[in-house]
C-alpha cells in the first residue's frame, strides 16, 4: 500500500511467498478503494420519532443506545437481546462484542456470520479432529499430489489459493473437483465429478466405500490415532457406487476412480459453501474429515482439510468465541470448567444455556422473543435467507443498533448507528483461512468522528457501568492470548516481526500444519452418518433446484464491492443460470426476465442460458438488492451447526409481466 | 556528461533534490520495495519496486472533482524498464493536455540494474542503458557512475567520471545483453496468428485478475466513472468483459480467449504497426504478478523461436 499524504494511492502485492506470493485478485486490485469512499458514515445518527436520520453527538448516541438496552434488559431479561459480531472486523472486536453479550447483558445470544457460512466447518471438524479449522497451510498446497475441490468455485471466490491448484494442476498434479456446476477448475480436472445438489455425503461416502473395498486404507494410521472405526465401516456399507450412483447421478466408474486417487496420492481437500450450506452440513464436513482419517491424508505435509473462509476473519472470528454455543477457544458454553475460566476473568456468572443462533435470533425477533439486537459491520437482510422475514423481524424490535461504516440495507431498520473505522484506518489483528493471525496498522486518517469498532464497545459496556479500560487494541489481544490456549503468547511485538503466525502459537512460533504428532482431541473420530434426502428436492411441484452462490467481482452482499465501479461493471445485475435444454423447453430467451416461485417467495431476474449448470438446476448470486436471492432460499438448519441450507431450494419457473 | 557519485554521498545528493523538489522515490518496507514520497535522503533505497510508478500520469485511482496541487517531481530509482514504458506509452499519451502538463513536471533518475533480473528481458526493447533520461545511475565500485543530460541532476558531490568508467557505461547494454539473452521480435508483429489455439490455452487458466494490466508499465488504459459529487478515474483493464461490453450488452470480445489475444496482440503486434514500436519494455512484471504464470516471453518465443 502507498498512501500521498493520507490519500490512497495504490494497492500492491507482498511479494510474501508463504501466502499471495506477489498477486492478488481483482477485488485485491480494486475492491479495497471502498474505504474512500464518500458515503462512508461520518457521525453517529439517531432515528428522530419521525424516522429520519439526524446526525447527533457521541454521548447522546451512546446514551440513546444504553438507555434504550438497559431498559429492555431490566424489563425483558437478558435473553430478549441478541448481538451480532461480525468476519469483517478484528479478532479483538469480536472479542469484546462477545464480552459485552456475555459479561454485561449475561446473555450467550451471540452469533455472526460464521454462522451461515462455516458453522458446520466448526463443529464437523471439532468431533473428528478437535480443530475447527484448515489442517494445513497455504504455502503446503504446493506439496500435494491431488487437490480434491468439493463444493468450491475456488478460482472465483479464493483466487490465490484457485491459481495454486492450477499452477499445480499444470504441473501434472492430480485434480477431482465435485460440483454440480462446470466451474473453470472442473475443466481441466482430471475427473469432474457432476452430483446433484444435497447429495455431497452419499458421494464421500461412496468413496470410503470403494477405498474400504478395495483395502486402500492407511491401515496403521487408523490403529494408532483414529477411533469408532468399525462403526464407520458398517454404515459405509450401504454406499457402494452403484447405489452412491443413483442418489448423486455420477456414473460408479467416476466414483471408484476418484477414490482410488485420492487414497493412493498425498490429498488435500478443499471444500467452502458448497458442503457446509446444507441441513447435512456437518455430516458432509466430517465425511470429508472421515476420507482423510481413513487415508492418513491429514496432519503431514501435502495433506489435510482446507475448509476455504470467505471472510477476512471468519476464522478469528469464530475463535473469539462470537458463537452463541462457544466461549473463545471454542469452549462449549455448557462446559463448566470452560465457562470458570472466564467467569473468573471477567468476574461475572456466565450462562450455561446455548444462545440463540443467527438465523433462530431473526424468527424470535418475528415472534416478539427478542427485543432488541445490536448489529456489528453485518448487513443481514442481504445475507440472510428469507429476507422478508428478516425486514420483519427487524421492524418488530423495540430497538436496533448498528455499527458499520456505510448505510446498509439493514441499518435502515436502525435505531442508532454508529460510524466505524474500516481496516485502513485502525489497529488490531485478523486471522485468515490457514490460521495465521496478521496484525493490520492503520495508513489512513478515520472519515469525520468515525471511531475503530473496539471503542465503540467499549463506550457502551462502560456506560453500562463497567471500566473496561483499554487503551488500544494490543491491550485486548493481551487479554485474549491469556484466556484462549491457540493464542497463548501472542502479542504485536512477535506479530510484528514475524508477519504473522498460525495458530496455535507457542512463544512466538506458529504452527504450520495442525495433527502432526496427535490429534487436538486426542485421537481422530470417524463421525460417519447417512445420507438424507434434502428437505427440499425436486418434486412434481417445484421441478427445478434452486442453488446460490457468488460472482468473482462481487463480495457478500456487495456493500463494499458495489462501491467500486469497475468491479460493478463487470457484475452490475443478479441473473439466473439455467441449462439451455431446460430453457428450450420452457421456450426461453436469454436475458429475458424469469419469475422464479419457491416456498418462501418469488423474484423477477434475468435469464442467463449456460450449460456451467445441468438440467434441473437453477443458480443464483446473491450480492444483489435488486432481486435478492436469499428472498426465496430456504432457511431450514442443519440441526447441529444450525446453518441455513442455502444450496438447495425447490423452485419452479413463472413468467413476469 | 558523465560523473561519479559515491555512495557514502547518495543520501545528501537526495537530500539536496528534496530542498527543491518532491521526490518520489524507491524505499523498502518488509522485503518489498514500493515507491513513495521521500522524506529524506536514507530512506532511499536501490531496488526495483513491484509496481512501476506508472501511477504517476495515471492514477490507478483519482477522483477528477479534487485537485492536486501539481509540483516539480523527480522519480527516482525507476528501473529501465519502467521508464522505457513511461516513453513508449508517450507514443499515445502525447496528445493528451493532462499528460503533458503532468510530464512537463517530471524528472526521471533511473538505476541501471547490475544484474538481470528473473523475470525481465528488457535487453529485447533496447535495455538496460537507455539513450533519453534525465539521470541514468550504474553501479561501480563503492558508487555510481551517474550520466546526466537534465540539469537538475547536476550536483557538486559528484566528481568526473573517469575514461575507464565512461567505457565501462558505453559497453554496458553489449555486456548486459550476454547475461541476459534478447529474446528475438522480427517481424513478430505479422507472424501472430488471430486463430492460433493458443489463446484458448491461456483463457483456460486464466483467472480474469487484471494483474498483467495493472503491473504492466506500458498499459495506459483507463475508465471514468461519475457518482454523486465524484469522477472516479482509474486503471482499467482489457482483461475484463466489461472493457469492450456495449449499451445493450453487445461485445466485440465475449470470451476470455479474444480478450488474452487482444492484450498480446496490441502488445506486439498492432502498436507496432501504428507506431513503430512495440508496446512492452521487457519488463515481465505481466509474469511476476500472474497468479497462473501466463508468460508473454512463451508468447514471443512461439513465433520466433
Ligand atoms: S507486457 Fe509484460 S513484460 Fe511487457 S512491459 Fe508489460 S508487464 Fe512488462
Ligand atoms: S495476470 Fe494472469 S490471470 Fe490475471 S488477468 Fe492477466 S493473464 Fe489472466
Amino acid at each position: 500500500m502507498e498512501t500521498d499524504f493520507k490519500r490512497i494511492y495504490n494497492f500492491i502485492p507482498s511479494k510474501r511467498e508463504d501466502i499471495n506470493y506477489g498477486t492478488l485478485c481483482i477485488k485485491g486490485w480494486k475492491g479495497l478503494r471502498y474505504v474512500k469512499h464518500n458515503s462512508r458514515l461520518k457521525r453517529p445518527l439517531i432515528k428522530d420519532e419521525k424516522g429520519n436520520f439526524k446526525e447527533a453527538d457521541w454521548d447522546t448516541a451512546v446514551y440513546t443506545a444504553i438507555s434504550s438496552l438497559m431498559e429492555i434488559l431490566g424489563k425483558y431479561g437478558p435473553d430478549s437481546l441478541a448481538f451480532q459480531a461480525s468476519a469483517k472486523c478484528t479478532n479483538e472486536e469480536n472479542y469484546l462484542m462477545q464480552k459485552l453479550a456475555r459479561q454485561v447483558f449475561h446473555t450467550n445470544n451471540v452469533d455472526h456470520c460464521a454462522r451461515s457460512c462455516h458453522a458446520s466447518t466448526i463443529e464437523g471438524l471439532i468431533t473428528s479432529f478437535g480443530s475447527g479449522a484448515m489442517t494445513t497451510s497455504i504455502r503446503d498446497i504446493d506439496n500435494a499430489e491431488l487437490y480434491f475441490v468439493i463444493g468450491s468455485n475456488t478460482t472465483e471466490q479464493h483466487p490465490v489459493i484457485g491459481s495454486r491448484i492450477i499452477n499445480n494442476r499444470m504441473k501434472g498434479k492430480t485434480l477431482i473437483v465435485a460440483d454440480p456446476r462446470k466451474i473453470k477448475l472442473a475443466e481441466m480436472a482430471d475427473i469432474y465429478l457432476r452430483h446433484y445438489p444435497g447429495t455431497d455425503l452419499a458421494l464421500l461416502n461412496s468413496m470410503a466405500y470403494v477405498i474400504i473395498d478395495k483395502k486402500l486404507y492407511d491401515r496403521e494410521f487408523i490403529e494408532k490415532r483414529t477411533e469408532n472405526f468399525e462403526e464407520f465401516s458398517r454404515i459405509i456399507e450401504n454406499y457402494d457406487p452403484d447405489v452412491a450412483s443413483r442418489i448423486t447421478g455420477v456414473e460408479p466408474e467416476y466414483i471408484e476412480r476418484a477414490a482410488v486417487l485420492y487414497a493412493t496420492k498425498k490429498s488435500i481437500t478443499f471444500y467452502a459453501m458448497g458442503i457446509t450450506q446444507h441441513t447435512q452440513g456437518t455430516e458432509n464436513v466430517q465425511a470429508i474429515a472421515n476420507l482423510a482419517l481413513l487415508t492418513g491424508n491429514v496432519g503431514r505435509s501435502g495433506t489435510g482439510v482446507a475448509p476455504l473462509r470467505g471472510h477476512n476473519n471468519v476464522q478469528g472470528s469464530s475463535d473469539m468465541g462470537a458463537l452463541c454455543d462457544f466461549l473463545p477457544g471454542y469452549r462449549r458454553v455448557y462446559d463448566e470448567n470452560g465457562r470458570k475460566i472466564f467467569e473468573e476473568a471477567w468476574n461475572c456468572e456466565l450462562p450455561a444455556k446455548p444462545g440463540l443462533s443467527l438465523t433462530e435470533m431473526f424468527e424470535y425477533a418475528l415472534e416478539g422473543k427478542i427485543k432488541a439486537m445490536y448489529i456489528m459491520g453485518e448487513n443481514p437482510v442481504l445475507s440472510e435467507p428469507e429476507s422478508e422475514k428478516i425486514i420483519k423481524s427487524l421492524e418488530n424490535l423495540e430497538f436496533l443498533a448498528v455499527q458499520d461504516i456505510f448505510m446498509t440495507e439493514t441499518a435502515e431498520y436502525a435505531d442508532v448507528i454508529f460510524p466505524s473505522q474500516s481496516f485502513a484506518e485502525k489497529l488490531g489483528t485478523f486471522t485468515n483461512t490457514e490460521r495465521r493471525i496478521q496484525l493490520i496498522k492503520p495508513f489512513l486518517n478515520p472519515p469525520g468522528e468515525a471511531k475503530s469498532d473496539w471503542e465503540i464497545i467499549q463506550m457502551i459496556a462502560n456506560s453500562a457501568g463497567y471500566s473496561w479500560n483499554y487503551n488500544d487494541a494490543s491491550q485486548i489481544m493481551d487479554e485474549i492470548s491469556r484466556l484462549v490456549p491457540q493464542y497463548s503468547s501472542v502479542n504485536y511485538k512477535c506479530l510484528e516481526m514475524t508477519g504473522g503466525l498460525q495458530w496455535p502459537v507457542r512463544e512466538c512460533h506458529g504452527t504450520e500444519i495442525l495433527h502432526a504428532e496427535r490429534f487436538t482431541r486426542g485421537s481422530g473420530r470417524f463421525n460417519p452418518s447417512e445420507w438424507k434426502k434434502p428437505i427440499e428436492f425436486w418434486d412434481q411441484e417445484y421441478p427445478f433446484i434452486l442453488t446460490t452462490g457468488r460472482v468473482y467481482y462481487q463480495f457478500h452482499t456487495g456493500v463494499m464491492t458495489r462501491k467500486v465501479y469497475l468491479l460493478e461493471r463487470e457484475a452490475p445485475e443478479p441473473y439466473v443460470e439455467i441449462n439451455p435444454e431446460d430453457a428450450k423447453n420452457m421456450g426461453i430467451k436469454n436475458n429475458e426476465n424469469i419469475r422464479i416461485e419457491t416456498r418462501h417467495g418469488e423474484l423477477c431476474v434475468k435469464a442467463r442460458i449456460t450449460d456451467m449448470v445441468p438440467r434441473g438446476i437453477l443458480f443464483m448470486p446473491f450480492h444483489y438488492i435488486e432481486s435478492p436471492a436469499n428472498a426465496v432460499t430456504n432457511s431450514n438448519l442443519d440441526p447441529r451447526a444450525k446453518i441455513p441450507e442455502l444450496k438447495v431450494t425447490g423452485a419452479r419457473i413463472g413468467r413476469c409481466q | 556528461m558523465i560523473y561519479f557519485l559515491n555512495e557514502k554521498n547518495l543520501p545528501d545528493y537526495i537530500n539536496n533534490l528534496l530542498k527543491k523538489y518532491r521526490v518520489y522515490g524507491t524505499k523498502r518496507i518488509g522485503n518489498d520495495v514500493i515507491f513513495d514520497y521521500l522524506d529524506n535522503g536514507n530512506e532511499f533505497y536501490d531496488g526495483r519496486s513491484i509496481l512501476s510508478p506508472k501511477n504517476m500520469i495515471i492514477p490507478s485511482w483519482k477522483n477528477l472533482n479534487e485537485h492536486d496541487n501539481e509540483k516539480e517531481t523527480i522519480i527516482f530509482g525507476i528501473r529501465s524498464c519502467d521508464l522505457l514504458g513511461f516513453q513508449i506509452m508517450e507514443s499515445v499519451l502525447k496528445l493528451d493536455i493532462e499528460y503533458n502538463m503532468k510530464r512537463s513536471l517530471m524528472h526521471f533518475a533511473n538505476f541501471i540494474c547490475s544484474e538481470p533480473c528473473i523475470y525481465g528481458f528488457c535487453t529485447t526493447f533496447g535495455g538496460p542503458k537507455l539513450n533519453d533520461s534525465g539521470a541514468q545511475f550504474l553501479r561501480y565500485r563503492d558508487g555510481y557512475i551517474v550520466e546526466i543530460r537534465d540539469n537538475v541532476f547536476q550536483s557538486n558531490l559528484m566528481t568526473n567520471a573517469s575514461e575507464e568508467m565512461v567505457k565501462y557505461l558505453e559497453g554496458y547494454n553489449e555486456h548486459f545483453s550476454e547475461l541476459m539473452a534478447p529474446l528475438n521480435t522480427e517481424d513478430i508483429e505479422k507472424k501472430m496468428s488471430w486463430n492460433d489455439d493458443l489463446w484458448n490455452e491461456l483463457a483456460k487458466k486464466c483467472i480474469s485478475c487484471g494483474a498483467c494490466n495493472y503491473s504492466c508499465p506500458t498499459c495506459f488504459c483507463f475508465d471514468i466513472n461519475e457518482g454523486e459529487n465524484e469522477r472516479i478515474m482509474e486503471w482499467d483493464s482489457c482483461i475484463m468483459e466489461g472493457f469492450t461490453r456495449m449499451a445493450g450488452g453487445a461485445n466485440s470480445r465475449p470470451d476470455l480467449s479474444s480478450r488474452l489475444r487482444q492484450r498480446f496482440m496490441h502488445k506486439l503486434s498492432y502498436h507496432y504497426l501504428t507506431y513503430g514500436i512495440h508496446l512492452c519494455s521487457g519488463c515481465g512484471r505481466c509474469y511476476e504478478t500472474c497468479p497462473v504464470k501466463i508468460d508473454i516471453r512463451d508468447v514471443i518465443r512461439r513465433y520466433n523461436p
